[in-house]
Order: structure tokens, then C-alpha cells, then sequence
């Protein structure tokens, strides 16, 4: 059985005119130790689906419906209260904006300490040393002496390694990371997906790893979950999505991927992500798929096939690139 | 923390200065002046202009000024025109009554105000925040005279619970000052107390859609450790600003608080000195609430600092 496994998982959110619904039956598994990638352009519910995992977009007041199996339960069943014991604990989110998802009143350590003082019963003493530990872990520099300072003195990477330490401090088993490393610049981006490679190397940790880049996805997942429009529309291995894409999104967001010297015109798929309430009817990407039949592609409901959401995937040869170097094969 | 407080402690001396001629000046510049208030009825010129020697009133203002600052100085504020008493002795005696009522009102309006406000925000949009808003919007459009008439006039025909007159001193025990000082303390802690309620309230919830508290909640705290950890303490920024400003403008409320409740500090005094153009006590009781005020706002600044960790390196 997986470590955790999504299954039809759709959540809405309260509008003005009634509920909105943002994903639709999302299902994907996530094996103990390994790395999924959760791709797609902004706004196609990345976010939403992995908070919802977690429980945390009910707490917002969310209609969340599907079930989350994590670690032998149902995650959908569970109360917040009872929820609260496993975040943090056994699973765990590290964020976009590192920098605004400290609390700026609050010393890091203490942050730090706070989570292991949650999940372990253990003195303020003991939560602080283990504290001062994860900063360490994660390679911030003085840990002892920067755990007590405020996190308007961290710069970004900082930051997002104190975030890293804060969500890693009770050893979960798995961690979303969402997109952790876009607000960073390249070099400090590439760091801190080093730092996760090794946390995952020496701890095992099972990682979905969520981006709009399926570059840097590539870097670091075996398997990837292509999500569009609240929907997934392709899930494989990241080999056989590089080389065979089945889905005409999974083969823009390709073409879409920056990389210097590879001698392809970067070309980013035309349109945008339709909005959560007005979603197009039958294939949601058809408004923007080169291959789109009307009259085909824009009627009727559309479901997820052999892995892949595309009424035409058996006829149709799409262009892969190849992975980029560095794939763990 | 020296940064903090050594630059405001710096601006305390010129102030006192511009506040204390200030006052000079008002009094020499209103209509009559010490020597027809002590003269008596009817007062013959050469009587009033007797006392007026007397009292040096016919000196040059700055001179008297100068005078004035030069003793103020050396610890001695001078003697009352009316009583002769000397004014740091009438201040020694008014001032615990002020503070005392300061501080419960203070008090009062701190915990009520947090309360109302945390009450409030936990619940947005339900009865209990609209219960709250409306009251507390009453409450900000009540002077506080008005609503000390009305205790007194409620209380005053049942005098059982509480007294509507008199002070008692903490030395005779806390419960008979405090019984004393409840109904001035209510009167007075009413505008600042909804203040804060409100205040408080939607800085809870402007906190509530915040990252940090997503990410907090993401790592298993619950939701009371959210509001009355996380939220609380960043929420609780702007309300310490605000409450700062609230001290001085609950200081001149007790000017008509105590004379309402016949409370015999520096307000009562205040009122009664300003009709008499007692000017000694008059700058006795300026010099005394502008320091006081002043210690107050480096106070409230100093906290705001240790609640703000930004603030700390950057001044
Ligand atoms: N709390 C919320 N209330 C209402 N709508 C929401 C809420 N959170 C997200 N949405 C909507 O759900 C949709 C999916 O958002 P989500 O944040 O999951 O996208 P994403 O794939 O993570 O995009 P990005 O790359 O920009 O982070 C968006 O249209 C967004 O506006
Ligand atoms: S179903 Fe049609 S429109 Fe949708 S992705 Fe496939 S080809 Fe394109
Ligand atoms: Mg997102």
C-alpha cells in the first residue's frame, strides 16, 4: 500500500453566487521515500489539493469531498483537533513565500522548538538543543545564535531553510513542498533543492514536490502528476513523460521549460487557465490544444484514462524532449 | 533598548520648557488674574493692586518666568496663591488619587478591551462580534461624563453597591480604595476600552488569512495556540500604539471624572486652581501630568518595540 494515496479528492470554496468548485476528483499515490511532482500552470489547484490533503483548507471552511489514505488512515474522516496531531508530525507542508510564513513576532528557534514541543512531550530545554539542531541540519550557520534572532533578519534561502527545518523538526514521513525555491533566485534555488536531495537521501522522506517547472521537477521526482484546471490530466514516471508525453499539456509545459543551450525556442502555451466556476465544457484545456476537434473535444464529460484525460492520446505522436541531465534513473 | 528610550528622555527637558511658558503666557494673557481672585468681593484698586505686589505680579513675565524654572530646578515649585500650602506638598497629596484611578481605569480598559476584542474576532460575522461592534460603537460615542452622570444617578438611588463620592486609600486596604474607584474607573475606561475592543478586533482579524498562521497551523498547532500565541501577539501591535495615544486623553478625563465623583486629585485640583488663576499650582500640575505623559509614551514606545522585533535594531 502507499505511503499516501489521493483519491478523488475535490474541494470547493464558498463564492458569492454559491459553492465554487476549484479541484476536481483528484487521485494520485505517493510511494514511502519517493518524490512525486505535482506540475501545472498557476491556478490549476496545485495548492488547494495539497492543503486539502492535509486537512487545511476545511479549516478555511472549504466543502472538501474524496479521501486522503495517509499512513494506514483516512485523513478525510478526521477531526482538525485530530488532524493537528499529524501535522506537523507525520506530514507536513513547506511553503511558496518562506519569508512570510514565519512569524515575524517569534524568534525562529522558537518556532522550531514549538513544533517539537507539540508532537513530543519533551522540556522547553530539549525542544530549544533539537531546535538549534534542525538549523544545523539545514546548514544555516551559527544555528546556536540564529535561532535566537527574528525572521526580518534571514534573507530568502535563510529563511526557506528555517522554513525546512520547521517542517522537517518532528521527522514526518512525507512533506508537500510547494514550490519552495520560485521566489529565490537560481543559484540559492539550486541550494536549497541540493538540501532537499540529501534531507531525502539520509531520512527517506517521502517528498511531493510542487512546481510550474517541469525542469526542476525532473530534478528531483521519479513520478509526476500534471494537473490542469483543477483536474490531473497525465500521471507517469518522469522518464516516460519526457520522452512520451501523452497529454498536449504535458507536451506544451515541456516545450515551456527554460533551459539554456538545449537549441529550442522556448514556447509557452498560448491562453491562460480558465477560471474555478467557468470552466469549459468536455476537455477543459480544449480552448488551447493545438489537436482540439471541435465539435469532439469540447462536448461531454471527459474522465481520466490509463493515466491520461485526452480523448485523442491513442492517435496522436506528441514531441517529448529529453531529461534533462542529472534524472536519478 | 537604550536607543529606545535615551532619544525621547533627551526631548523631555525642552518640552517641559515650551509646555510651562505656554502656560505662563495663557495666564497672563487671560482676562484678570491672581489679585482679583484673592481680593475678595467688592475689592477697592489699591487692595487688589496690594496683593499683586505682593504676589510680584507687576514683575516682568519672563523675569517671573525665569524665576520660576530656577526654583522649579532646585525642587521647589512655590506656594499656592489661595492656601499658601506648598505645591509639591498639594501634589504629593492629589497624586496618588489620579494615579490610582489611572491605573484601575487603565486596567480595566486593557482587559476589557482584549477581551471584547478576542472575543469578537474568534468569531467573525456571528452574534458575539456583532454584539461586541455595536456595543463597543455606543460606547465610543458616549463621552465619559455622561455615562459618570449616569452611574452617579443610578447609584446615587441605590447607594448600597456601589459609592458615588469620596476617595479611600490604598494604605487603609485595597478593598475600599478599589470599591471607591469603581464607578470613576467604569466612567473612565469606557472610550479606551472599546477602542481597544475594536482595534484589537480587526487586527485579529487582518492577521487571519496570513501565511504565517497557515504555515503554524500546518505544523499541528491548535487553533487556541494560533489566536492567543501567533495572532494575539502580532495583532496586539497596533493596539499598544493606539493605547499609548489613549493615556494622555484618559489623564484629562480625569479632570471631569473626579470632579463628578468628587475625587480629591490633581483633576479636582486642576479645575479648582484654573478658576482661581493659582498659577503656582497651576504649573505644578502641568509640569507633573507632561512628565507623567511623557514616562508614559517612552514606556508604551519601549513595549512597543519589545512586541515589535523589527523596530528593535532599526532606531
Ligand atoms: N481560499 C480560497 N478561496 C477561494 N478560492 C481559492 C482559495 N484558494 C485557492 N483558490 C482558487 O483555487 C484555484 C487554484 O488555486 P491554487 O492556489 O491551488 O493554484 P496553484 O496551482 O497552487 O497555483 P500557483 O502556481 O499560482 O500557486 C485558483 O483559481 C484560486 O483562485
Ligand atoms: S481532448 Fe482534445 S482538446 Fe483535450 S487535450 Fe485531448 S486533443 Fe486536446
Ligand atoms: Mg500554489
Amino acid at each position: 500500500m502507499s505511503l499516501l494515496s489521493v483519491r478523488d479528492l475535490s474541494v470547493s470554496f464558498r463564492g458569492p453566487g454559491g459553492w465554487v468548485p476549484v479541484t476536481d476528483r483528484v487521485s494520485f499515490d505517493v510511494e514511502a521515500g519517493t518524490t512525486v511532482g505535482l506540475v501545472g500552470e498557476s491556478g490549476s489547484g496545485k495548492t488547494v489539493t495539497a492543503l486539502s490533503a492535509m486537512g487545511l483548507t476545511r479549516a478555511q471552511g472549504a466543502r472538501v469531498t474524496g479521501q486522503v489514505l495517509f499512513d494506514g488512515e483516512d485523513l478525510s474522516t478526521l477531526s482538525q483537533r485530530e488532524l493537528s496531531t499529524r501535522r506537523g508530525a507525520t506530514i507536513s507542508m513547506i511553503f511558496q513565500q518562506a519569508i512570510r510564513t514565519l512569524d515575524p513576532a517569534f524568534t525562529v528557534g522558537e518556532q522550531i522548538a514549538e513544533s517539537v514541543r507539540r508532537h513530543e512531550k519533551v522540556p522547553r530545554k530539549e525542544a530549544w538543543r533539537r531546535a538549534v539542531a534542525m538549523l544545523d541540519r539545514v546548514h544555516i550557520p551559527r544555528a546556536a545564535e540564529r535561532a535566537k534572532e527574528y525572521p526580518h533578519t534571514f534573507s530568502g534561502g535563510m529563511s526557506q531553510r528555517a522554513m525546512i527545518a520547521m517542517a522537517l523538526a518532528c521527522s514526518p514521513k512525507l512533506v508537500f513542498a510547494d514550490e519552495p525555491t520560485t521566489a529565490l533566485d537560481v543559484t540559492v534555488q539550486a541550494r536549497i533543492l541540493d538540501l532537499l536531495r540529501e534531507i531525502q537521501r539520509d531520512t527517506g522522506i517521502a517528498v511531493v514536490f510542487i512546481s510550474h517547472d517541469l525542469g526542476v521537477i525532473a530534478e528531483l521526482a521519479q513520478q509526476v502528476v500534471v494537473m490542469y484546471a483543477g483536474q490531473v490530466v497525465e500521471r507517469a514516471s518522469v522518464e516516460e513523460l519526457f520522452l512520451h508525453p501523452r497529454h498536449p499539456y504535458t507536451a506544451g509545459l515541456l516545450n515551456a521549460i527554460p533551459a539554456v543551450g538545449r537549441g529550442r525556442r522556448l514556447v509557452s502555451i498560448p491562453g491562460n487557465v480558465p477560471a474555478p466556476g467557468s470552466m469549459p465544457t468536455g476537455c477543459r484545456f480544449h480552448p488551447r490544444c493545438p489537436h482540439e476537434v471541435p465539435g469532439r473535444c469540447d462536448v461531454g464529460p471527459l474522465d481520466l484514462e490509463d493515466d491520461v484525460r485526452c480523448l485523442r492520446s491513442g492517435e496522436l505522436t506528441l514531441l517529448g524532449i529529453p531529461t534533462p541531465t542529472g534524472v536519478p534513473s | 533598548m537604550l536607543k529606545l528610550v535615551g532619544r525621547p528622555l533627551a526631548a523631555l527637558v525642552p518640552t517641559l520648557l515650551v509646555v510651562t511658558f505656554s502656560v505662563f503666557l495663557l495666564v497672563e494673557l487671560a482676562p484678570g488674574d491672581a489679585g482679583y481672585a484673592l481680593a475678595g468681593e467688592n475689592p477697592s484698586p489699591e487692595a487688589v493692586e496690594a496683593i499683586r505686589r505682593e504676589l510680584r505680579l507687576d514683575e516682568p513675565l519672563l523675569q517671573r518666568y525665569l524665576e520660576w524654572v530656577w526654583h522649579a530646578l532646585q525642587g521647589d515649585l512655590g506656594r499656592s496663591y489661595l492656601s499658601n500650602q506648598p505645591v509639591s506638598e498639594l501634589l504629593v497629596q492629589r497624586l496618588p488619587v489620579t494615579l490610582s484611578l489611572g491605573v484601575v481605569s487603565l486596567v480595566l480598559a486593557v482587559v476589557a478591551g482584549f477581551a471584547l476584542g478576542i472575543a469578537a474576532a474568534s468569531r467573525p460575522g456571528r452574534l458575539v462580534d456583532r454584539v461586541v461592534t455595536a456595543v463597543s460603537s455606543v460606547m465610543l460615542a458616549i463621552p465619559s461624563f455622561w455615562l459618570a452622570l449616569v452611574l452617579v444617578l443610578i447609584f446615587a438611588v441605590s447607594r448600597t453597591i456601589f459609592p458615588t463620592l469620596g476617595y479611600a486609600e490604598l494604605s487603609q486596604g485595597a478593598g475600599d480604595w478599589l470599591y471607591h474607584l469603581t464607578l470613576p474607573a467604569v466612567a473612565l475606561a469606557m472610550n479606551p476600552a472599546a477602542t481597544v475592543a475594536l482595534q484589537l478586533k480587526s487586527a485579529l482579524i487582518a492577521e487571519e488569512g496570513s501565511d504565517y498562521l497557515m504555515a503554524a497551523r500546518a505544523k499541528g498547532l491548535t487553533a487556541s495556540s494560533l489566536l492567543f500565541k501567533h495572532a494575539l501577539k502580532n495583532a496586539a501591535v497596533p493596539v499598544v500604539a493606539v493605547l499609548g495615544f489613549r493615556i494622555a486623553a484618559l489623564l484629562g478625563g480625569t479632570v471631569i471624572i473626579e470632579t463628578i465623583f468628587v475625587l480629591p486629585g490633581l483633576g479636582l485640583l486642576a479645575q479648582q486652581t484654573a478658576i482661581n488663576q493659582d498659577v503656582p499650582v497651576i504649573l505644578g500640575i502641568v509640569t507633573v501630568t507632561t512628565l507623567f505623559v511623557m514616562i508614559v509614551n517612552i514606556i508604551v514606545d519601549a513595549s512597543y518595540g519589545l512586541i515589535n522585533p523589527k523596530l528593535r535594531g532599526a532606531r
